[in-house]
């Protein structure tokens, strides 16, 4: 099933103002580079409360829309599982890892090994993590692509290209700065959209008590069931990513690592960090989760509106369709969509960029001057972009 | 229906382990930094990390009881719950 509100010019314009914004928005902030220092982590001076909404921005990636909506639609409330259960590490993250990192002033998870152990790790490091970011952006874009692809009418690998080179533009010229403050608006674009798509479907329905009774007591609890079925049960979702993931995640992904290395302080990276886990990611996962949830509700109550046989992965987009009461409104919802890819490719480029720099140009050049690292810095971040342009074609085509 | 494996067993698992994980990691930073200093220098902060388990348990725990109860009305607990923690996290924590 397809959204019933077709493209119009009035739709065209509202995405291409907001892409253009976030566009000029990332390319204002490309005049503070002057050095890797900058382009990397801002010249380490930004707030708890910048740093704490892009962390919440990294975090939800397009394929975040697709994927918990569509666990909300098959399974309910359980779907705010994996973004509920993170608490339990942040003991050992606040003062144990976020310190280290900090104060030995690495500057990348690689470098951090070699000082911890040997240039072997560092190499093997290095490898892994790379290839870790190049198949999240490419996975990203991907989900992007499949996402929007009913709606816009574009092949998925036209909307790949357009969406990456726009992202990539501001990335290679703005650097961190401009993933920081573009990630804290788009942030608050894909709160506020998630929200507010929660409340047209709870308006659809014709009130929070017929959406409430709509819904079986299974779809109402909050952890999935012991351990069934097979692709969505509690022990397999709390070990595979409240444990590893969160881990995985919090301490070892480049990206994140780059938003504690960005603060004005270790203060500032607690109080994000704590801000992002207990105040942002509550309202995210509702964010993310709440199509899916009203889509169940109107299938229960309304199965000709919305088919029990719908296909899950694009549950969001025929929801959207749906719920919203304006070409105006729909097009803002897509937009969050496309938010919420933008923020999560941006920082997964400059933390590619990063860790190619950093651990493999750097040990290998002969002390470059700060000039000759920025270039470097900006057309590795070209680079990674076409790269991960690639990997999401053979995403495409396997 | 027995709804047990789909609300309480996932509950006591998932913070029995969370306890021990998030207890695991407390005994480590006190022992880390010194008890004395921790508690001296931290406080506030030991504070948020015990609220934090606290509230976010408590969140699983009301809608556990809401959905097996058909009590909607508990989300207005969690909500009260939801914006204090963010006033006084945000106004009070450095």
């Amino acid at each position: 099933m397809t959204p019933e509100i077709a493209t119009s010019p009035l739709f065209w314009g509202i995405l291409i103002f907001y892409v253009s914004f976030v566009l000029g928005a990332g390319l204002f902030f490309a005049r503070n580079n002057q050095s890797t220092e900058d382009f990397f982590f801002g010249g380490r001076r930004f707030s708890w409360w910048l740093i704490g909404m892009s962390m919440l921005a990294t975090g939800v990636g397009s394929h975040s829309f697709a994927k918990y909506a569509s666990k909300g639609f098959e399974y309910g409330f359980s779907s705010t599982m994996t973004y509920m259960n993170d608490w339990f590490f942040m003991p050992l993250l606040l003062f144990g890892w976020i310190p280290i990192i900090y104060y030995m002033k690495v500057n990348s998870i690689p470098e951090y090994f070699e000082r911890r152990f040997d240039s072997r790790v560092r190499n093997l490091s290095t490898f892994t993590m790379i290839l870790y970011l190049i198949g999240y952006i490419g996975i990203g874009l991907l989900a992007l692509g499949s996402l929007l692809q009913p709606i816009l009418g574009w092949d998925i690998e036209t909307i790949i290209v357009v969406i990456a080179l726009i992202a990539g533009i501001y990335v290679s010229l703005g650097g961190q700065t401009a993933i920081i403050f573009t990630d804290f608006l788009q942030g608050v674009v894909l709160l506020f959209a998630g929200i507010l798509i929660f409340g047209l479907g709870i308006a659809y329905l014709g009130g929070f008590d017929i959406f409430w009774n709509a819904l079986s007591i299974t779809n109402k609890l909050p952890l999935a069931d012991f351990n069934s079925p097979p692709d969505f049960n509690f022990v397999g979702v709390f070990w595979q990513d409240g444990v590893v993931g969160s881990v995985g995640f919090a301490f070892m992904n480049q990206a994140v690592i780059m938003r504690f290395l960005s603060s004005r302080s270790v203060a500032h990276a607690r109080r994000a960090t704590m801000m992002n886990v207990l105040v942002f990611l509550p309202i995210g996962t509702v964010a993310v989760s709440n199509a899916g949830w009203v889509a169940r509700a109107i299938t229960n109550t309304a199965p000709e509106v919305i088919a029990e046989t719908t296909n899950p992965n694009s549950i969001f987009t025929v929801v959207a369709g749906i719920v919203a009461s304006s070409e105006a409104v729909f097009a803002f919802l897509v937009a969050a969509v496309v938010a919420a890819l933008m923020s999560s490719l941006d920082s997964q480029i400059n933390a590619s960029a990063a860790v190619v720099v950093n651990d493999i140009y750097l040990p290998r050049a002969k002390n470059p001057s700060e000039k000759t690292r920025l270039r470097v810095a900006m057309i590795t971040s070209a680079i990674v972009t076409v790269v991960g342009i690639g990997a999401a074609f053979l995403f495409n085509n396997i | 229906m027995d709804l047990f494996s789909h609300s309480w067993l996932p509950f006591i698992y998932q913070y029995s382990f969370g306890l021990f994980i998030f207890g695991g990691g407390l005994f480590a930073i006190f022992k880390a930094y010194g008890y004395k200093e921790f508690w001296t220098n931290y406080r506030t902060w030991i504070f948020v990390l015990i609220w934090g388990f606290i509230y976010v348990s408590s969140i699983h725990l009301i809608m556990t009881i809401a959905a097996l109860n058909n009590m909607p009305q508990l989300y207005i607990v969690i909500l009260v719950g939801y914006l204090l923690t963010a006033l006084i996290l945000s106004r009070y924590v450095r």
